[in-house]
């Protein structure tokens, strides 16, 4: 059982691999095939007893200097998130014309990418994944090759690149500090420093560049251009939205984790989300193209997520926990019906869209669904975790 | 000499870091950009070498290691080999949509593409 970990990142890529190279003629069949296995694969993963993490060694060597894949309770939520997205994406767009081999090879190598981010118990390893899903996601941006999304591509990769040059630079100052580069050992290894100043730089410039993957308050200006481009297939924002913001939240917890018990870190997130929830909320007020609206949106929904996980109370993380669940399906949602309401209307004015319940019953239906659980109503997803925010306040 | 000691691996890796942000900040050519990611990669692949840097030291090669005192770390030098194959992909993906870009908008300033996007709006 604990060497199907590896499929979770192997199985994408090498199928990403097989459908580009050799163009079988079911290439979709085959995807939602791999889709299915891995979604039951990461379900039955979360179903397991993970209150100690399980550690799955890759080579012979013991970890400092070996490697090894790592599993707890909050990766394989995130991982059942993120795969059942990506199921839903390919079955979503099943008959578009869009789903060439070629988009699909990079799509299933980002959820790849994306799996091994959520595994791996080395920060460098998380670098080396960050990066390249960072290179194969500013080509889906760009995928359609049109005017506009020449730029926000060309946008995301350099601020990207830039952020994530500063994550590696506060990686090395770790190393000179500690020689050792994985969670279980620094975490262990932190505390025992004598002189705590030494940490301010690191943390500073691993902060800087996971803040900027997150997309907190001064560093977010990439995120509306790559998540709201007018061109992108609206998959590719649903994932950029859903699962791979994300993924920068994450490495904030996995940060919190390794340098929690030394630096405290309570305070400086929830600042941090405070700021970066009212600045979405005030930004994505001011727009009127539906996509931009939603992207910045998840700007703001970052930040809720940031209140709670940096909230006193100990049911206020588990609300930030279960909002990127609940987030990632409500504005999954949300920006399928954006590309949907966008085909029909032609226009991505959100003033001019007029009339949907003559048109669509179901459609309106599950645009209702969906602007329930975004409000935080009684009963919906989005109601349930930011009552679990809220708790105590 | 009180500055010849501050001539030394880090330091240097960690002014020319700067110098790539600065070129980043301030310039709007965006083949400078691509060029100050270059030189911020340069330096951080300069810091991790000279971090565990030590003349003294032999190579962890051949079988008889036990026998010497000071044995080099080789783990930065595996981690920055990853670090340029990464950097190198990453350039010379930067330059094919550089080239792409510049076909599109025929401008290769920063503030000129985003008011021609603008326009196409």
């Amino acid at each position: 059982m604990n060497g199907t970990l590896l499929l979770f990142v192997f199985l994408p890529i090498f199928a990403g691999l097989f459908v580009y190279l050799l163009k079988p003629a079911q290439n979709k069949g085959i995807a939602v095939l791999i889709q299915l296995t891995l979604v039951g694969l990461s379900a039955v993963w979360c179903s397991r007893d993970l209150s100690q993490a399980i550690l799955v060694p890759l080579l012979q060597i013991p970890l400092p200097y070996g490697m090894a894949l790592r599993i707890d309770r909050l990766g394989a939520f995130m991982m059942l998130i993120s795969n059942l997205l990506f199921f839903l994406m390919v079955v979503f767009s099943f008959y578009k014309e869009y789903m060439t081999p070629l988009f699909l090879a990079i799509f299933l190598s980002l959820q790849g990418f994306i799996n091994g981010v959520f595994l791996s118990v080395d920060i460098f390893n998380i670098y080396i994944l960050v990066e390249v899903s960072t290179i194969s996601v500013s080509i889906l941006i760009m995928f359609k090759k049109d005017s506009q999304s020449m730029y926000d591509g060309m946008f995301y990769l350099m601020t990207n690149l830039v952020g994530m040059a500063f994550f590696l630079l506060g990686l090395g100052y770790l190393y000179k500090l500690f020689g050792v580069l994985d969670f279980v050992h620094l975490s262990k290894a932190l505390p025992l420093l004598a002189d705590k100043k030494a940490l301010a730089i690191p943390f500073s410039l691993i902060f800087t560049g996971i803040s900027l993957k997150s997309a907190l308050l001064p560093l977010f200006s990439w995120l509306p251009k790559a998540h709201g481009t007018a061109s992108a297939p609206s998959i590719v924002s649903a994932i950029l939205s859903g699962v791979y913001v994300k993924t920068g939240v994450f490495l904030l917890l996995r940060v919190h984790e390794v340098f929690g018990a030394v630096i405290p870190l309570q305070e400086l997130i929830s600042v941090f989300g405070f700021a970066t929830a009212i600045g979405g909320f005030v930004l994505a007020i001011a727009q009127s193209d539906i996509k931009l609206i939603l992207a910045y949106h998840t700007v703001s929904q970052v930040g809720l997520i940031l209140i709670g996980l940096g909230g006193g109370h100990p049911l206020n993380p588990v609300g930030g926990v279960y909002h990127i669940l609940a987030h990632a399906l409500f504005k999954g949602l949300l920006f399928l019906l954006a590309g949907v309401l966008i085909e029909i209307y032609g226009t991505r004015k959100i003033s001019e869209m007029r009339g949907l319940w003559q048109r669509s019953k179901f459609l309106s239906a599950t645009m209702i669904v969906a602007i329930l659980s975004i409000t935080g109503a009684p009963f919906f997803s989005g109601g349930f975790s930011k009552y679990f925010i809220a708790y105590g306040h | 000499m009180i500055f010849e000691s501050f001539v030394d691996g880090e330091t240097i890796s960690v002014v020319l870091f700067f110098i790539g942000v600065y070129g980043i900040c301030a310039r709007r050519n965006i083949l400078k950009s691509i060029i100050s990611i270059g030189i911020m990669q340069a330096a951080i692949i300069l810091f991790f070498l000279s971090i565990k840097a030590d003349p003294a030291a032999v190579p962890p090669i051949g079988a008889n290691i036990a026998d010497y005192a000071r044995v080099a770390d080789p783990v930065p030098q595996a981690l920055m080999i990853t670090a340029i194959v990464v950097g190198i992909s990453v350039t010379a993906l930067s330059l094919t949509m550089f080239v792409n870009l510049h076909h599109k908008y025929g401008s290769s300033n920063w503030n000129k593409v985003k008011r021609k996007r603008r326009d196409i709006d």
